[in-house]
């Protein structure tokens, strides 16, 4: 520095700084490199930043201008790195700093030393590790007060000295829909209520409690809570939309190991490591070890990212984001770009924790589109058994394939030489039936497929979903009488379409049925008419205004002629020793293809050629118009024998098939454990280590590599371990579950507050950072995670705690004094009345109607594994009418259940806390108008409108709000059912009422 | 202390409810105050720290806009063939580009290809427009264009989402849901965010989702991509039972929450229930009148191209737009959607996209300043990013994040303008570069929000549209 101030005004260096560099950096560079904003690090208002440069190194080579960044980026060459932003400077600016720098780059302004600001920063650190929740957990032991319960003496002290008392108990009915929809999601039923009511008073509370928390639909409805930390959701969102299809594995982990009441620790540690615990021989913890890692897979990832490099650095920032939040309350990702702003978590720390994912694989593949890594789940030893179990089925697949070649080849020549007779008899035959293949239409606006159902076979269906769908055939009907229709069609859901034969309408829901997909394997044919007809000319059309199902083939056949032709089949078959089933193939074919007919002896070159071609070559690679005759006459049609007719091969072909077809019979019915794919992680070979990225930029990536580690937050309370598993993921569940670790156990037991109270102790369930909120009572806090660590981590324990309090069971009941005293409920004078979340206000719907299901587990997704859930122009599949409970019901990102997004639950995306709880007009459309809400009341009305009025009203109140009504709410809705009886339909008046029960406040709240 | 009933409430819970009970779909109780401050240039007193959807967060910035309608052209429509006149790709045709490629590519490219159409220079202005958009040429003097956009990335979904919400790698608010949440609504039985047929893909929801932000901001779908205008509808809209019947079960209601509300005292969200459901039973009256567009004369359907097989899907999404705007509606968005991704046959393929947007954006924009409505909606024009000047698959153009053409109408802006300009070949914006976050700044700043202003505290930190850039672009006010 000093040799600068040596330096004279005439120094033609200075003089260009002067002259050129100074208004430039004024003018164009300051704004975002000095003062307010500091950009990339660097900043260029002083002399010291100037040299020192910023995040990714030195700007400036004093004497070297073509090595020096800032003459890099003004000279605009580098299409990622130009400045300023705005546009290239004028040449001969760039010309006077490529000199400038030449003559050393001298800088003249006044030096500013900038070890004050990182004293500073350090002071501001450690001051920040004195935030409550980095410091330890206090061991205060409960107040001394006049309650018992731990619970009530802090809570009791604390309103007390304040000034305040405790509600009184709310009202029993009040208190059983509490404790139900707390620890279940579901109110009441009547026999739960009639239970409690014949149970002896002073114990039904517990019996109760004790019941619920045995109950299965517990473990439904707190995953629901963990889900929403986790971001579950059965699609990926973002901008490719494809279907997690074995994520719900993980969700039913969840309700499992919460209905066996795992300890926290452990279903901490598994999520995280659950592939890295030593093995066990307990084959059903093996397979859970695995699927539960599928947390870490779960998020949405961008996967058509053109950036492989930068989709590794998203992908491990949604990871530290999702367990920052979810496990330790803290907003990692902050310090993705720079240190924490406002808490103790530097940009280091953030690395050295990427590191840790970073050796971690979370994708099976990055290339577009990018899937996710899926692994066996289940032992090692089942994946082996099943390996063995697999390549024996391979084996005893080609034994029987090579038999049975050997075995249709005899059968096949046999029939071949009696080829041209059969036709000719079948041709001779009078014409019962005429059929068509389905795109061979004479006017339509679907779709003709031939690539999904074999070579040369077409279906029809819908190309554009959104004009009215139809197709018309034209067929010559060879003589009068009566005539039947058939379709051959496939469809996984009803698709009903209008027939229309010559201008009438005939039928507006044929081929109504749903097949079960919409490929070969489920189509069937389906008689959709009958009916007289004169010889001559007839169109037969189909429409429908929106997609179509698939069809294959078109067929008419005459009923009574018909009649006859089974008969003549088997003289047919008898004359020329030939089976049945054959000869009835070969009808059906040369009815879809009567050109066959014409030379017989033509056909049977034809098909010999083919048979030889295809038992000669092993791909049997043949031209398109082979391989659809192919397709027609072996695969799929008359020489494709079967079982039946292959025992008429020769007696040692046939007995060397049975023996094959036995053993694969065999090999079959093997009960052999299945090892089905689920969203799971693993560790890469090889550790890798990550730099710091400047400015959270992957491209910009600075210094050592960091090594993988941990939060410094709790170096004083927790030694870091030293990661001696091969990522750290197991180590780091070892450092979070420290019984020491300031965050872990604080953090689970406010969430299980918030579960019971509606808000949690700290208000901001999943940022314990210094911007969130300070706990209402710290040293209950304090003493809940002690307690919940000595009792061995036990949520199901921790629950009962709570929900014996008293302060649970007080009353909700507004108190004007109290409200003065206290107007946020933070002393927790009263219940906070809570309406509760979108899953349980359906399921309630569902119960209060009798409509739910409550078969558990399993896959609602209709959507295959990575297949696209929706795409640009089409709607997602997925349906919501299932009647099982909510939590079962497809999640999808990007395109919510239209129920969950009007009550608050947030796109699955990110890790939520806490869901709001919102008024909006939307709710109430919901309430008026949605079918869900409409058919539920009508179902319930179905049962009470033939009951006497006070029987049903009755009966309504104890089913919707677990009590009886009062007089003057018997007739307000006597009132009510009489306007809404119009039309002398008591029915539809019950269900105008229970339509506005499900949409009253007491109804979707808990008092 | 406010005096509400007989119960007395503090500030804090009364902030606290008005945060959470917004009874309107988009509208805050105090949208009036709020459209005071929008309208009139005064600067609204400070409190808070943006943490409240009430607090103001308006600043120094003089409101020239109301509302926006923004037309997007999903896919990505060409700079070169469309607003950015480029005479080099003629002469270049067929040589390699000359610069440096950009490190990431979405596809591979080969060398230049000019422009399949004649450009043409109209209007007092003299702007250069393609052949295929003749009906929009004649409004050119309206028209503010803006050449040198750029963005950050080449794929679709995270572009969409860029352009949408400003995050091309996180869930974030979506501008309509900003803009909604800054201002609120005119109308309190209209949504204040409504997208028409928006598309499903390419991030869906998320382009119109309002994350974070009050659920009442969150953009309302009138259909998807993959039903017609014609077709489109709000969800629930259609009365469970007929009118008079529902009036009974809404008095039913009202007198128990009533009682309710006297037995158990005091409480925000009861009151705005009771509230919300007189709101939702006249937005089930009012939202038919504004999407049913039959009372419109025939000359209107003619000037949109309605009833015309090419231009009706687009037609009616712009004449429901001028009829939302009409209503008060605050951001509306009409999708043409994933029409434009030409990466073969852009001759043919932009030629029949212009074809079907051309006449209904000319009508939509004649309309509104025959009304006298262009002054304050501000109209948007553009896709997601551009299109490489090399070709592709010999006819087609690849994803260029790098450059492209946006325009504005309307709305404070600069008629007849055009800013920034791309290179030689119009690969990369150069001069008076304009980044979409500085796009973002710009309309805020045209609304009378100051970006840096309009935050939301949410997981810890406050949020923005425009993260921590952005820079509004004076330039283009008139």
């Amino acid at each position: 520095m000093l040799c600068l101030l040596l330096l004279t005004a005439t120094d033609p260096g200075l003089e260009l700084f002067e002259r050129t560099v100074r208004p430039m950096l004024v003018d164009h560079c300051i704004s975002c490199h000095g003062g307010d904003k500091i950009r990339g690090g660097l900043v260029l208002s002083t002399p010291e930043g100037m040299a020192k440069g910023g995040d990714a190194g030195t700007v400036i080579h004093p004497g070297d201008a073509s090595s020096s960044r800032l003459l890099e980026a003004l000279e605009y060459h580098n299409p990622d790195f130009r400045m300023p932003p705005s546009g290239r400077l004028p040449e001969s600016t760039i010309a006077d700093v490529r000199r400038w720098i030449e003559l050393g780059a001298p800088d003249p302004r006044p030096p500013r030393s900038s070890e004050a600001a990182i004293e500073e920063s350090a002071l501001q650190l450690k001051d920040r590790l004195q935030h409550w929740a980095y410091r330890p957990m206090g061991n205060e032991a409960p107040p001394i007060h006049s309650a018992q319960h731990p619970i009530d003496r802090f809570i009791g002290d604390k309103l007390a000295r304040a000034g305040g008392t405790p509600s009184p108990p709310a009202e029993e009915s009040q208190l059983l829909r509490r404790l139900h929809l707390s620890l279940t999601g579901l109110p009441p039923t009547l026999e739960q209520l009639r239970a409690f009511d014949e149970s002896h008073a002073s114990e039904r509370f517990n019996l109760t409690l004790d019941k619920l928390l045995d109950s299965p639909h517990y473990g439904e409805r707190w995953a629901r809570h963990w889900m929403d930390v986790a971001r579950y959701s059965d699609s990926n969102g973002l901008d490719e939309n494809t279907a997690f299809a074995n994520a719900w594995r993980w969700r039913d982990w969840v309700i499992q190991a919460l209905n066996d009441d795992l300890p926290y620790d452990q279903f901490v540690t598994m999520q995280l490591a659950g592939d890295l615990l030593p093995p066990t021989d307990n084959r059903d913890l093996a397979r859970d070890r695995i699927i539960a890692t599928g947390f870490l897979g779960l998020g949405p990832k961008v996967l058509a990212e053109p950036d492989k490099a930068k989709m590794r650095a998203d992908i491990v920032d949604e990871q530290l984001d999702t367990i920052g939040k979810t496990f330790l309350g803290q907003t990692i990702g902050c310090a993705r770009c720079h240190d924490h702003k406002f808490d103790p978590i530097p940009a280091r720390d953030y690395y050295s924790m990427a590191g840790i994912m970073h050796s971690t694989q979370t994708m099976a593949t990055f290339n577009t589109v990018a899937r996710v890594l899926e692994r066996p789940a289940a032992h090692p030893e089942v994946i082996a058994e099943r390996k063995a179990w697999e390549s024996d089925l391979e084996a005893a697949e080609s034994a029987i394939g090579q038999v049975q070649k050997q075995v249709d080849a005899g059968l096949q020549d046999t029939w071949l030489t009696k080829l041209p007779q059969a036709i000719e008899a079948v041709a001779q035959m009078p014409i019962s039936r005429i059929g068509r293949e389905a795109e061979a239409f004479d006017r339509s606006n679907l779709n003709q497929d031939f690539d999904h159902w074999g070579p040369g076979i077409g279906v029809i269906h819908t190309t554009r979903p959104n004009e009215l769908q139809f197709v018309e055939w034209d067929v010559e009907v060879p003589a009068s009488g009566r005539w039947t229709l058939a379709l051959r069609y496939a469809s996984a859901e009803s698709r009903p379409l209008k027939l229309i034969i010559n201008g009438t309408e005939t039928s507006n829901d044929a081929l109504a049925a749903a097949t079960g997909s919409f490929y070969p394997d489920t189509q069937r044919w389906v008689d959709v008419y009958t009916g007289d007809w004169p010889a001559g000319s007839v169109t037969i059309r189909l429409e429908r205004p929106v997609s179509f199902p698939h069809i294959d083939r078109m067929s008419l056949r005459h009923t009574t002629l018909e009649a006859h032709t089974t008969d003549q089949f088997v003289a047919v078959a008898q004359s020329l020793n030939l089976p049945v089933g054959f000869v009835t193939r070969l009808h059906e074919q040369l009815v879809f293809t009567p050109e066959w007919t014409q030379d017989p002896n033509a056909t049977q070159i034809e098909i010999r050629s083919i048979l030889q071609k295809d038992r000669t070559s092993s791909d049997g690679e043949t031209d398109s118009n082979q391989k659809t005759v192919r397709n027609r006459w072996l695969d799929d049609g008359p020489f494709s024998p079967t079982d039946l007719e292959r025992a008429g091969a020769s007696k040692v072909d046939f007995e060397a098939w049975t023996f094959a077809k036995q053993h694969l019979e065999q090999i079959q019915a093997m009960e052999v454990p299945i090892a089905p794919d689920t969203i799971s992680v693993r560790d890469e070979p090889e550790p890798r280590s990550v730099k710091l990225h400047a400015r959270g930029d992957h491209t910009q990536r600075i210094g050592e590599a960091i090594p993988r580690g941990f939060l410094q937050v709790s170096d004083h309370l927790v030694p870091a371990p030293p990661i001696e598993s091969n990522s750290g993921r197991l180590d780091l569940a070892l450092w979070m579950l420290h019984p020491e670790h300031p965050l872990t156990a604080r953090v689970i037991v406010n969430r299980v507050w918030q579960g019971h109270f509606g808000v949690g102790l700290v208000d901001t369930p999943s940022d314990f950072g210094t911007r969130g909120g300070k706990p209402t009572h710290p040293e209950l806090l304090d003493w809940l995670a002690r307690w919940f660590i000595q009792d061995g981590w036990s949520l199901k324990r921790l629950h009962r705690l709570i929900l014996t309090s008293e302060t649970w069971q007080q009353s909700s009941q507004h108190r004007p004094d109290m409200a003065q005293l206290d107007p946020d409920n933070t002393l927790l004078w009263r219940s906070h009345r809570r309406r509760y979340e979108a899953e349980a206000i359906r399921d309630a719907i569902l119960t209060v109607s009798d409509g739910i299901d409550p078969t558990m587990g399993g896959s609602l997704l209709e959507t295959d594994n990575f297949a696209y859930v929706n795409n640009d122009q089409s709607a997602s599949n997925e349906s919501y009418e299932d009647r099982r409970r909510a939590i079962y019901l497809p999640v999808i990102r990007n395109d919510m259940y239209d129920l969950y997004s009007i009550f608050d639950y947030p796109d699955a995306s990110v890790s939520f806390g806490k869901r709001p709880s919102t008024v909006v007009s939307s709710q109430a459309l919901f309430f008026l108008n949605a079918p869900l809400v409409l058919e539920e009341a009508e179902r319930l009305a179905g049962v009470l409108h033939t009951s006497p009025i006070e029987d049903a009203l009755t009966e309504l109140w104890n089913r919707a709000y677990a009590r009886s009504p009062r007089a003057e709410e018997r007739q307000r809705a006597s009132h009510l059912l009489r306007t809404l009886d119009v039309d002398n339909s008591a029915r539809s008046a019950w269900m105008g009422l229970i339509q506005s029960v499900f949409a009253s406040s007491e109804f979707i709240y808990l008092d | 202390m406010t005096w509400c009933g007989n119960h007395q409430i503090g500030p804090i819970s009364r902030r606290e409810a008005l945060r959470e009970t917004s009874a309107g779909f988009g509208a805050l109780a105090l949208h009036g105050l709020l459209g005071q401050w929008a309208m009139a240039d005064q600067r609204p007193p400070l409190t808070g720290q943006g943490s409240s959807p009430l607090s103001p967060r308006l600043a120094g910035f003089t409101p020239r806009a109301k509302r926006v309608i923004f037309l997007f052209m999903h896919g990505g429509p060409s700079q070169v063939d469309t607003f950015d006149h480029k005479p080099a790709l003629r002469r270049d045709h067929g040589k390699p580009y000359p610069g440096q490629k950009p490190r990431v590519q979405f596809a591979q490219t080969g060398n230049l290809m000019e422009s399949p159409y004649r450009f043409a220079q109209h209007g007092e202005s003299g702007q250069w427009v393609s052949e295929i958009f003749p009906e929009v040429a004649k409004m050119v003097d309206d028209l503010c264009l803006v050449k040198s956009l750029h963005g950050s990335n080449p794929a679709h979904g995270a572009a969409l989402m860029k352009i949408h919400t400003g995050s091309d790698t996180f869930v974030r608010p979506s501008m309509g849901s900003w803009i909604t949440y800054g201002l609120g609504s005119e109308n309190e039985n209209l949504p204040g965010f409504v997208t028409i047929c928006p598309t499903l893909g390419h991030g869906g929801v998320v382009n119109w989702s309002s994350a974070f932000l009050p659920a009442a901001h969150h953009g309302v779908p009138m259909g998807n991509a993959a039903i017609p205008a014609a077709r489109a509808q709000f969800a629930h809209m259609t009365a469970g039972l007929p009118k008079d019947l529902q009036r009974a079960q809404l008095d039913y209601l009202q007198a128990v929450e009533q009682e309710r509300l006297g037995a158990v005292g005091h409480d925000p969200q009861l009151e705005g229930r009771i509230e919300s459901f007189e709101l939702a039973f006249r937005m089930q009256s009012e939202a038919p009148d504004v999407t049913d567009i039959s009372q419109e004369s025939q000359a209107t359907f003619d000037l949109y191209g309605v009833g015309d097989d090419q231009t009706d899907h687009f037609g009616r999404q712009c004449l429901m737009a001028r009829r939302f705007a009409e209503a008060g509606v605050r951001f509306i968005q009409c999708t043409h959607s994933y029409k434009w991704d030409q990466h073969g046959n852009l001759e043919r393929d932009h030629r029949k996209n212009a074809s079907e947007v051309d006449r209904p954006i000319a009508g939509l924009l004649r309309d509104l300043k025959q009304r006298g409505m262009l002054d304050d909606t501000l109209v948007l024009w553009g896709g997601e990013f551009g299109r490489t000047p090399d070709a592709q698959d010999g006819n087609g153009r690849d994803h260029n994040p790098h450059a492209f053409t946006m325009w504005m109408a309307g709305g404070g802006v600069k008629p007849g303008f055009s800013f920034g300009a791309t290179d030689e070949w119009g690969y990369y914006a150069q001069d008076n570069k304009v980044h979409v976050h500085d796009l973002h700044a710009t309309i805020l700043a045209l609304l009378g929000l100051n970006h840096e202003r309009l935050t939301y505290r949410h997981a810890g930190r406050d949020f923005r549209l425009t993260d921590v850039e952005g820079r509004v672009v004076r330039e283009l006010f008139g």
